[in-house]
């Protein structure tokens, strides 16, 4: 069985008396331990595909399965907690909260799922110890480089052991070693078991994964 | 359990937000609360602090602790000495002062006597007393504001209400160019006799200012009334409680009965007077206090308001990967409501340590009475949860706004 099924996802935006259709009836299956990127140019509806896949945004029509779960009835609690569960986030820009230190951040997630903060701390140590980032727990994010804050917010995103990891051109913002250091650290994810949904425009990523899906114009490309 | 660990972290989340926080935002802040709580205090303490001041000036100088007068239909305290045997017979009772009153004419006369002139003559209540003990129980020497304390039995104090040197005598009923030492007359029916100023009083309210006190022999003398016949008995006693107050009242009403008389605490003896006074000037610091709350409470919305909308991608980031709505919320709620205990906190600081002595030192000085900030540990506590709950109302409610925003709207800025 599929880990993450859509069927038809369509989704429009309306401004004014214009409808935007940026989904156009997109159909598609993961499996578990997959790693699929999403291409495409500009405006072709990756990121929004992949909002909707992790249930940050609803599609005006369609439904998505997660583990078998039509997602369509979860109320906004449940969204939040199958994305704390079962989900990694990493987005184009780090996005990690500027009033926490590089371990605050990566804990963030885990305190609210667990009671013991203190077990939650040496994990999320051992996650940044594992990104490279040991050296800088105590820093705050503006204290941080691109590629650090980057690294930081993968770490945020495994240290839940999600079943997928969502990635919204994690490498946009970053030099080309930096950008190969996180396609590498999501790799080694995928590797350990995660499911890897990469939206990226560069064709160089996408060589890593076991699968390409290309948008265009709101439909993936055959 | 849940709700423990969403509360631990939405402590978390709001400790970082406040520790992360512009510096002179949070003092701005906390700034607006102090104001706001003391704004609470202050003007109902004032206003309560008139009242009790009031209420107070006539306990201590007026009706003692317990205070014996006729009943209804009766002029006169009846059997006074008979009384005044039973009372002493009360250890519980520490000091008591028997007054006799009567209205007389009081007159001085004026150098040049022409037959036009309006005689300088005025109505005057008289009040026979023993100074020592009147003294003793009303501090009454506290109100001199000239002359002496009498020691001899022809000398009397005036209350600066029927001397027209004083602004708050009125005019057709005050003598003029009354001084101390001048000799003025006093008649009684058609008894009279000349009286040596020795004194002149001047207080917050008529029981002191609009009477003319004398040696109680004097009065016999001048009235021929039996000096069993009395009007007041004033009476302390030693730091009496409520409700030793009131159990003295009941062992006293049948001696008192037997006397014609009625026994009534302080309070009871203000009547609904003061009651009616205090309800009224509650129910105007509570108004004055809504506004304040009001605006303290939509200041601190919109400061939460502000911080929420600029902070709404990071609401966006929190929901992303997985916080509930709930515990993002409770965040600013908790933030609002640091502000408000910190505010709270710093302006009873102000209050207790400050603002209470000085008013004690230097009471406002009201026609009535002198104006001290009346403020009880039960009235501040009941400010406090006010203060504590607007700031829940001003946290939830811009909170409530950004985050049942769709997740992605708030991560991408739509």
């Amino acid at each position: 069985m599929s880990i993450l099924k859509a069927e038809n996802i369509k989704k429009s935006y309306q401004t004014g008396e214009i409808t935007t259709e940026v989904l156009k009836g997109i159909s598609l299956e993961i499996e578990k331990g997959e790693f699929i990127s999403i291409t495409g140019r500009s405006g072709s509806g990756k990121s929004t595909l992949l909002y909707i896949l992790s249930l940050l945004d609803r599609p005006t029509s369609g439904k998505v399965h997660f583990q078998g779960c039509d997602t369509i009835t979860f109320s906004d609690d449940r969204d939040a907690k199958c994305r704390l569960e079962h989900f990694g986030f990493i987005f184009q820009d780090h996005a990690l909260l500027p009033e926490l230190t590089a371990l605050e951040n990566v804990m963030l997630p885990e305190m609210v799922r667990l009671d013991n903060w203190k077990s939650v701390r040496k994990r999320a140590i051992d996650i940044l110890d594992k990104v490279g980032l040991d050296h800088r727990l105590n820093n705050y994010p503006s204290q941080l480089s691109g590629g650090e804050k980057q690294r930081v917010a993968v770490a945020r995103a495994i240290v839940n052991e999600p079943d997928i990891l969502f990635a919204d051109e994690p490498t946009a913002s970053l030099d080309s070693k930096r950008a190969d250091e996180i396609i590498d650290l999501i790799c080694e994810a995928n590797k350990n078991g995660i499911t890897v949904i990469l939206v990226t425009h560069g064709e160089k990523h996408t060589k890593k994964a076991d699968r390409i899906i290309e948008l265009r114009d709101g439909k993936i490309l055959d | 359990m849940k709700l423990l660990k969403d509360f631990k972290t939405s402590f978390f989340l709001s400790a970082r937000q406040i520790k992360g926080a512009n510096l002179w935002v949070n003092l701005l802040i906390v700034f607006i609360m102090t104001v706001t709580f003391l704004n609470l205090v202050f003007i109902s303490g004032i206003l309560d602090g008139i009242v009790t001041g009031a209420s107070n000036d006539l306990r201590e100088h007026y009706s003692g602790d317990l205070i014996v007068t006729p009943i209804e239909n009766r002029e006169n305290i009846t059997q006074t000495f008979r009384l005044r045997d039973e009372l002493d017979e009360r250890s519980e009772i520490k000091e008591k002062t028997i007054r006799r009153i009567t209205g007389v004419q009081i007159e001085k006369e004026k150098e040049q006597k022409r037959p036009n002139i309006t005689p300088n003559k005025i109505n005057a209540t008289l009040t026979g007393v023993n100074f020592e003990k009147e003294n003793s129980v009303t501090d009454l020497s506290k109100f001199l504001v000239k002359g002496d304390y009498p020691d001899g039995r022809n000398q009397i104090l005036i209350g600066s209400g029927y001397l027209s040197e004083y602004e708050s005598a009125l005019d057709e009923s005050s003598l003029d160019n009354v001084s101390i030492e001048d000799k003025v007359k006093i008649t009684y029916g058609s008894r009279s006799k000349q009286y040596e100023v020795a004194g002149i009083l001047k207080a917050k309210f008529n029981e002191i200012n609009s009477r003319v006190f004398i040696d109680s022999k004097e009065f016999k003398t001048l009235t021929g009334r039996s000096r069993h016949l009395s009007d007041e008995i004033a009476m302390n006693l030693e730091n009496p409680t409520d409700e030793q107050l009131q159990e003295l009242q009941t062992k006293l009403l049948p001696i008192t009965a037997s006397s014609d008389s009625k026994v009534e605490t302080w309070r009871e003896s203000q009547g609904q007077f003061f009651d009616d006074l205090s309800t009224t000037f509650q129910l105007l610091g509570a108004v004055i206090g809504g506004i304040g709350i009001t605006v303290a409470s939509i200041t601190l919305f919109i400061v939460i308001f502000i911080n929420a909308i600029a902070r709404e991608r990071y609401i966006g980031i929190m929901k992303a990967i997985g916080i509930r709505s709930g515990i993002i919320k409770i965040s600013y709620v908790l933030q609002s409501m640091f502000y408000a205990a910190i505010g709270s906190a710093a302006g009873f600081s102000i209050l207790w340590f400050v603002m209470i002595p000085y008013f004690k030192d230097n009471p406002i000085d009201f026609p009535f009475s002198d104006g001290i900030l009346d403020v009880t540990p039960e009235g501040i506590a009941v400010r406090i949860a006010v203060l504590g709950v607007s700031a829940i109302i001003a946290g939830l409610i811009p909170a409530h706004l950004i985050v049942k925003k769709n997740a992605i709207d708030s991560l991408l800025g739509r």
